[in-house]
């Protein structure tokens, strides 16, 4: 194995905050990057307000959520409203070969510090903007929050009932797909600069970004004019396709059958109730037509069994099942995620030891290395004296100033 | 900074985001986005099908309704960008071919059960050995490693491990999957990130690796608040339908209008304060914000309000929304700086003014002759790479002659025969 983190070398100047930007930004440092978070006292990441925390204690260095979106990074504090904060960041920016922001579209301009500004002082520079809607076009002053990345792209109205209203995801859903373009567009830039000595600006958007993820519903619409409803848990293409009733309160195990391989996989385990040989039963399109009976009927039969042992038994028969796991089977139970570190259990200064989320993808030969995040200004004597070479008499100048509030 | 493409016409063209990657796609439904992703970035991936075409051309929904692999819009929408070839990989004369096909790759992407490309002699040790520059990545439901690693698993069941499911959805009913599979869309990102990275490695090694990415995790990793409030907090939320739990009561994010659904949510703290204001501001107008209007909203901890209070607040503000238009609540949001988001059907996508100016939509033809559609385009705006995605998904085996004749040098003899024996 290979000593060198992927992406050491590359230095990562991050003025983007809550969630979309750091979890993008929290890729390419649990990967190696030297990503320098830029953060505030005066206008602290949302991230860092977020609960829950630890012990109850609300502080900018005891939140759990800023804690999973900000591995691996080093934070400095940066008073970018004075004159001299926005000099240091130019600064930074000269030894950074990435720059992310996801300020309210026009905002890193009008502090001077937009892509027009940077390339003067480092042409091959790579931004990304992040944000919802983009920020060129009618609607690019447009305010968000949580799920209005979900709601305009079309997300929130495919999923539900069909009887009933929308249901919005259990999550701020955009925040977490997002990312993951950027970080491609990122990577490609890197790439591409590499290939061609030129940098260039990214602009990502939650709608965007979010409609590569329903595309056949897309396509649905402008191939045939059809606009996709809610079909609750079912799918075109499977059926049986839900979730079951299981012995307990609230305990679901999911079942999905594809085929008729698995439609008989299934039927043996149940014990061949007479009902299965009807003729309805008989081919997923006649299951899918009686598709409300069917789930009655094989409801009765999951609710005579704990979710675990219907899954296991399911499993051991050939048939796609999972039971409806919650958050504490995820971190205390689940041994494929054990198995996997999925969750690595890393020492935080303030915190103490917890578990930091990893990547879900695995290098062979050049795996992440996730250390713990940072507190609030943590690095600022690394950053500003060592990497920029300030100035002990500067440095307290500047700071007596305020410029590193 | 970022020129519409009305100016990029202008210009010669422009080099893509990523050139000269040749890229080997033998996923399945599960692994499809991730080559579109190289593909729209402009790596040359071929997606290999087995003869008889890939069996994922059976998911719909299907062009004018008619069931056929030719005409699988869910096909069409996860490989467009790439290039096709039929292959047989069961037998070794096409596991030759593919040998010598990968051996000039630089990534092989594949979503087979652990172990079966191994068995196949296509392994990432196999393909390396002969090309040691290779990335593999693999795309399965729980990884490569792992007690779970040959469960059986699809979209639904691995959003139902994931925790996801158990806070979706309306509290009187079953938990719910979000729509479509957004599991694997998930893997296919998160892959693509993986090979580039993997790319990125090999720049300065020298070096291929396997890139093992785990759809599980990928979905956990999506439901980032929930073990992290089990963790801290010992607190397990069920689902509340389009509720936003708060420290005593829980308010509403999805409000009816006359036509459709807004979404709104009030917030508590400064900025809460002034949205609160402005959205009460214009109630007022019309003389419908009834208690909300006396408020001290700057003084009013949201967050803590009780459930009588907020729904007495939501009543006067369901009622105002419930008779305004999605046009009009826009528009009025909009101006006054309130975060309110139109929940669109597919119609409402396709006629959103912000995209069209942005030429998100871009028309490719359709397997009819003449006749083409406009399809999501590039995931993101480049000030200066190429942002055009490239070509329709391929026909089955519509590069045969391309691939085998053009690049291996088969003879058109060579391609009949393979084709008569089903090997391509």
């Amino acid at each position: 194995m290979s000593e060198r983190s992927v992406l050491e070398g590359v230095t990562v100047l991050d003025f983007s905050w809550v969630g979309a930007g750091p979890l993008a930004t929290k890729y390419l440092a649990d990967f190696g990057a030297q990503v320098i978070k830029v953060e505030s006292r005066k206008h602290l990441d949302l991230g860092r307000l977020s609960a829950p925390f630890k012990d109850n204690i609300a502080d900018p260095d005891r939140s759990a959520f800023f804690l999973h979106s900000n591995t691996s990074k080093l934070s400095v504090t940066l008073n970018l409203q004075h004159p001299k904060g926005v000099e240091i960041a130019k600064k930074l920016a000269r030894l950074a070969d990435i720059v992310m922001e996801n300020f309210a579209p026009g905002v890193i301009e009008k502090m001077g510090l937009g892509y027009d500004h940077l390339k003067q002082i480092k042409p091959d520079i790579i931004m990304a903007s992040s944000s919802i809607y983009g920020q060129t076009g009618p609607k690019a002053r447009f305010r968000g929050f949580g799920n209005s990345g979900a709601a305009i792209s079309g997300h929130y109205t495919l999923t539900g009932w069909p009887d009933r209203d929308p249901v919005s995801p259990g999550i701020a859903y955009a925040d977490v797909v997002q990312p993951l373009f950027t970080v491609t567009a990122l990577l490609a830039a890197l790439d591409y600069r590499e290939r061609t000595g030129k940098g260039q600006y990214i602009d990502t958007t939650q709608v965007e970004t979010m409609i590569q993820f329903i595309a056949p519903a897309m396509l649905d619409y402008f191939a045939n004019g059809h606009v996709q409803k809610r079909v609750g848990n079912r799918s075109s293409y499977a059926s049986p396709h839900g979730v079951f009733p299981c012995k307990g309160d609230d305990r679901w195990c999911a079942i999905a059958v594809f085929d008729e391989k698995e439609w008989e996989d299934l039927c043996r385990v149940m014990g061949h109730p007479a009902w299965t040989r009807d003729a309805k039963f008989a081919s997923l399109s006649c299951r899918q037509v009686n598709e409300d009976e069917l789930e009655s009927l094989i409801g009765q039969w999951t609710i005579h069994h704990e979710a675990g042992d219907l899954a296991a038994m399911l499993q051991r028969a050939g048939v796609p099942s999972g039971v409806v796991q919650d958050a504490s089977d995820l971190v205390d139970r689940d041994p494929q995620l054990r198995e996997r570190q999925c969750f690595v259990k890393l020492e935080h200064p303030v915190i103490g030891e917890c578990n930091h989320p990893a990547p879900p993808v695995r290098l062979s030969k050049s795996p992440a290395q996730i250390k713990t995040s940072p507190c609030l200004g943590e690095h600022n004597d690394y950053v500003y004296t060592e990497l920029l070479g300030i100035p002990d008499e500067e440095y307290v100048d500047l700071l007596n100033k305020g410029v590193f509030e | 900074m970022i020129m519409s493409s009305k100016d990029e016409d202008k210009e010669i063209a422009k080099a893509s985001m990523l050139s000269g990657v040749r890229v080997l796609d033998l996923t399945d439904e599960k692994g499809f986005l991730c080559g579109k992703i190289l593909g729209d970035l402009g790596a040359d991936v071929i997606k290999v099908e087995r003869p008889s075409g890939d069996p994922a051309r059976r998911i719909g929904p299907f062009y004018s309704n008619l069931p056929d692999p030719e005409n699988s819009l869910h096909w069409f929408a996860f490989n467009s960008s790439k290039r096709g070839i039929t292959l047989d990989l069961e037998g070794s004369e096409g596991q030759e071919i593919f040998g010598k096909l990968s051996s000039r790759a630089d990534v092989v992407m594949e979503s087979f059960p652990p172990g079966h490309i191994e068995n196949l002699g296509l392994g990432y040790e196999a393909l390396s050995a002969v090309n040691p520059r290779l990335i593999m990545t693999s795309i399965t439901p729980f990884g490569q490693t792992g007690p779970r690693r040959h469960d059986k698993a699809s979209d639904i069941t691995l959003m139902a491990m994931s925790g996801l499911m158990c806070i979706t959805g309306d509290s009187d009913k079953p938990p719910l999957r979000m729509c479509l599979d957004q599991s694997y869309s998930l893997a296919g990102a998160h892959a693509a990130v993986g090979t580039l990275l993997a790319f990125w490695h090999r720049r300065f090694s020298g070096e291929g690796q396997h890139v093992d990415v785990s759809i599980y995790e990928c979905v956990v990793r999506a439901n980032y608040w929930e073990p992290a409030r089990w963790e801290f907090l010992k607190g397990l939320p069920k689902r509340m339908g389009n509720q936003f739990a708060r420290v005593r009561a829980a308010g509403r994010q999805l409000w009816r209008c006359r036509d459709g659904y807004v979404t709104w949510l009030l917030m508590g703290g400064d900025s809460g304060a002034r949205l609160t204001k402005a959205f009460v501001e214009w109630m007022d107008e019309t003389g419908q914000a009834g208690i909300m209007k006396g408020i001290d909203w700057e003084t009013v901890h949201v967050a803590q309000a009780s459930q009588e209070e907020l729904g007495s607040w939501e009543e006067i503000m369901g009622k105002f929304l419930r008779e305004k238009t999605l046009d009009e609540i826009e528009a009025q949001a909009f101006k006054r700086g309130i975060p309110m988001a139109r929940v669109n059907e597919a119609d409402g996508v396709a006629r959103d003014a912000q995209l069209s100016f942005r030429d998100f939509w871009e028309d490719l033809p359709l397997s009819e002759p003449g006749k083409t559609i406009p399809c999501p385009g590039f995931p993101f705006l480049s000030s200066e790479a190429d942002t055009r995605t490239g070509r329709p998904a391929p026909r089955i085996g519509e590069h045969n002659v391309e691939i085998y004749g053009k690049e291996l040098g088969f003879t058109d003899e060579l391609i009949s025969a393979f084709r008569k024996r089903g090997i391509l």
